[in-house]
């Protein structure tokens, strides 16, 4: 629900700037919207969202957030074996995996996945209920 | 200290290949008992009083046991304790141990050459059980008995290596004495690590006498008692390894390949060694091996009592097993060792399997795959269609697919929204409203969905007309195309998720497949 929320506010602000942006232009705003949507009903737990936090933070509340991305955090002596085990297709897809061990990436491939779908089944929803509003009218 | 004594006693190793059986046996065993004296000598020093009475008792016993062996030997010993004691008392300058003592070492060969073996197995049984019979003198023989109980507790753990078959005399003859000393307190963790040890040593598989491989056993178990931590298992591991290779030069006569690969052996086991760090061994391991020298009988006797605990002991080993806790994971690079030691660590704490390799490096190892192990599991059950799929690689791909195909979807959705988005009166309330409705049935019924985006994206794609025509593998060029060509990949991609998710929809299969197909 967090989640429908900062998607849906997201998708109004651009709805109302981007009336005469190009479509390539509002597509990616909203896959940005998407995702930091993501990262925000996840919080600053995951290692993902963090990064993906720290990368646009397009909206003015999302400036608030940056304070937790500021938490320290320990990085614990990382085996070369754990990081060269063949999940480095896995580190490029997942954000902020980059130095991480298997077995935490894996954490963080879990919790990506699972706040993955969420996103997906709203989007999903939100374009039905648009079709749906839609389809009468036309 | 000890990187230094080993390497002193690599050489010495070497060196030792060329010497005639008996002889090198013999001056082998002696660097094992310095080896030791030498470390068991560090925690009597911290007792304080302990250091001198040990050896006195070994001088004095070997004064009164008049075989020709034993005076030769407690002469030696009593030329090496004048160098030894005053060591011990200053705990300094282990270096000096060493040379003093292999250079004893290397004499004894020259006068022990008419020493048969069994003869050195007699006096060095005696060397062990002196201190034990010497009762009266205090701490530093209940801490040597102590010791001798750890290491028949060592072998009481029981015997899986079926390679040898001295093996389970060796485990069965040191379980009595486990049984016997009542204050072992540290002897849980340390046993299992002799033993496997032990276990090592009595696996040689050329150890043709019985009774001196016992005692081989016995001492390298004794040295290796006293040394490292418990995850420093290796380090033993590595001593008995040495040991079995000195023995395997003395039992496979004198061999050119074998004395060179036994010393080659020795030399990398030696380095091996030497790299280790060594943390304090426990004191508990001194005293373990008291009691067992107090139970151990004298060496006329000895084969009868083996004999006698063999059975008693093949009980209690059985017993020491249960309690190894069973684990799904097996140790690819494993040593093959008998007994699975418990070595408790800083911070996790791991007890190593049965019939698996004790490594620090190996457990550690096998900590972080069970831990991915458990996580694919997780993931396992993430992923839709993984549950047949075994192996990590695999998995890994699925999983690689399924992110991918994930992102896709965010991609596309925000595309169709990017294309709904001017095209109505974006009311947020009224869409809330009707999201929460429609969210909250939906999701946990993720089947629906599909249909849902599949009558949508239908009826999206009626608007275009160029739907059917366009190619399924422009998806990906869609981006730079006008929003008709996005619904239509969009419609497609939807699909190709349907089919993925295994959602039956006749309509949509020759498109799905065909896409797929296309892909």
């Amino acid at each position: 629900m967090i989640m429908a929320f900062h998607f849906l506010g997201a998708l109004s602000h651009i709805q109302k700037t981007t009336t005469h942006s190009t479509f390539v232009f509002r597509c990616h705003r909203i896959r940005c919207a998407a995702y930091t949507s993501m990262a925000l009903s996840t919080g600053a737990h995951s290692a993902w969202s963090r990064a993906l936090l720290r990368q646009k933070p397009r909206r003015g509340s999302l400036r608030k957030r940056t304070v937790i991305l500021q938490r320290p955090r320990k990085r614990a002596v990382r085996l070369e074996e754990d990081c060269q085990d063949g999940a480095d297709v896995l580190r490029r897809l997942v954000p902020g995996c980059d130095g991480m061990d298997s077995a935490e990436l894996l954490d963080e491939t879990a919790d990506y996945i699972r706040c993955l779908e969420e996103q997906v089944s709203l989007m999903r929803s939100i374009v039905n209920v648009i079709s749906l509003n839609f389809n009468p009218k036309s | 200290m000890l990187r230094g004594q080993l390497q002193c006693l690599s050489p010495r190793f070497l060196l030792f290949c060329s010497f005639p059986s008996s002889a090198a046996s013999f001056s082998i065993l002696i660097l094992i008992l310095l080896l030791l004296r030498r470390r068991r000598r560090r925690r009597l020093s911290e007792l304080k009083n302990i250091a001198f009475s040990p050896f006195a008792c070994f001088s004095r016993r070997f004064f009164v046991s008049g075989m020709e062996k034993e005076r030769f030997f407690g002469g030696g010993w009593k030329s090496a304790h004048a160098g030894l004691l005053p060591e011990v008392s200053a705990f300094a300058g282990d270096e000096h141990l060493p040379h003093s003592f292999v250079g004893f070492g290397w004499e004894q060969p020259v006068h022990g050459q008419e020493a048969h073996a069994q003869q050195l197995e007699s006096a060095l049984s005696s060397l062990v059980s002196s201190p034990s019979s010497n009762a009266p003198d205090g701490n530093d023989s209940v801490v040597i008995r102590e010791l001798i109980g750890r290491l028949g507790s060592i072998c009481n753990s029981g015997n899986v290596s079926p390679s040898s078959r001295c093996h389970s005399a060796h485990a069965s003859y040191y379980s009595t004495p486990l049984s016997s000393p009542p204050k072992l307190n540290l002897a849980g963790a340390d046993h299992q690590r002799q033993r496997m040890l032990v276990n090592q040593v009595a696996a040689a598989p050329f150890l043709a006498d019985q009774g001196f491989a016992e005692r081989a056993a016995r001492f390298s178990c004794f040295g290796a008692a006293e040394a490292g931590q418990l995850s420093r298992v290796s380090s033993r591991q590595s001593l008995a390894k040495e040991v079995a290779a000195s023995y395997a030069m003395m039992a496979g006569s004198s061999s050119s390949p074998e004395a060179s690969s036994a010393s080659e052996k020795l030399t990398a086991v030696v380095a091996e060694h030497n790299a280790r760090k060594r943390k304090a061994a426990p004191k508990g391991k001194g005293k373990a091996a008291a009691p067992s020298s107090s139970s151990a009988m004298d060496p006329p006797e000895e084969e009868n009592s083996d004999s006698k605990r063999c059975k008693a002991a093949e009980a209690g080993g059985a017993d020491k097993d249960a309690p190894v806790k069973p684990k799904t994971e097996q140790n690819s690079s494993d040593d093959g060792n008998a007994k699975p030691p418990e070595p408790p660590k800083d911070y996790i704490h791991v007890r190593a399997r049965r019939g698996q390799a004790t490594d620090s490096h190996s457990l550690a190892e096998r900590v972080r795959r069970e831990k991915i192990s458990e996580r694919m599991k997780l993931l396992q059950d993430l992923v839709p269609g993984c549950n047949k799929v075994t192996g990590k690689a695999v998995m890994l791909d699925e999983i690689i697919n399924y992110v991918q195909s994930l992102q896709r979807q965010v991609e596309f959705l925000s595309m169709k929204l990017a294309t709904l988005d001017p095209q109505l009166e974006f009311d947020t309330e009224t869409l809330l409203s009707k999201e929460m409705h429609q969210v909250h049935v939906p999701l946990p019924q993720q089947v629906l969905f599909p249909l849902d985006m599949a009558t949508s994206a239908f009826s999206l794609a009626q608007l275009p007309l160029k739907l059917a025509e366009n190619p399924p593998d422009s998806m990906f060029s869609s981006l730079q195309l006008p929003p008709i060509d996005h619904l239509a990949n969009l419609w497609e991609d939807d699909l190709r998720y349907v089919v993925q998710t295994g959602f039956p929809q006749s309509q949509e299969a020759p498109f799905s497949s065909g896409a797929l197909r296309a892909e």
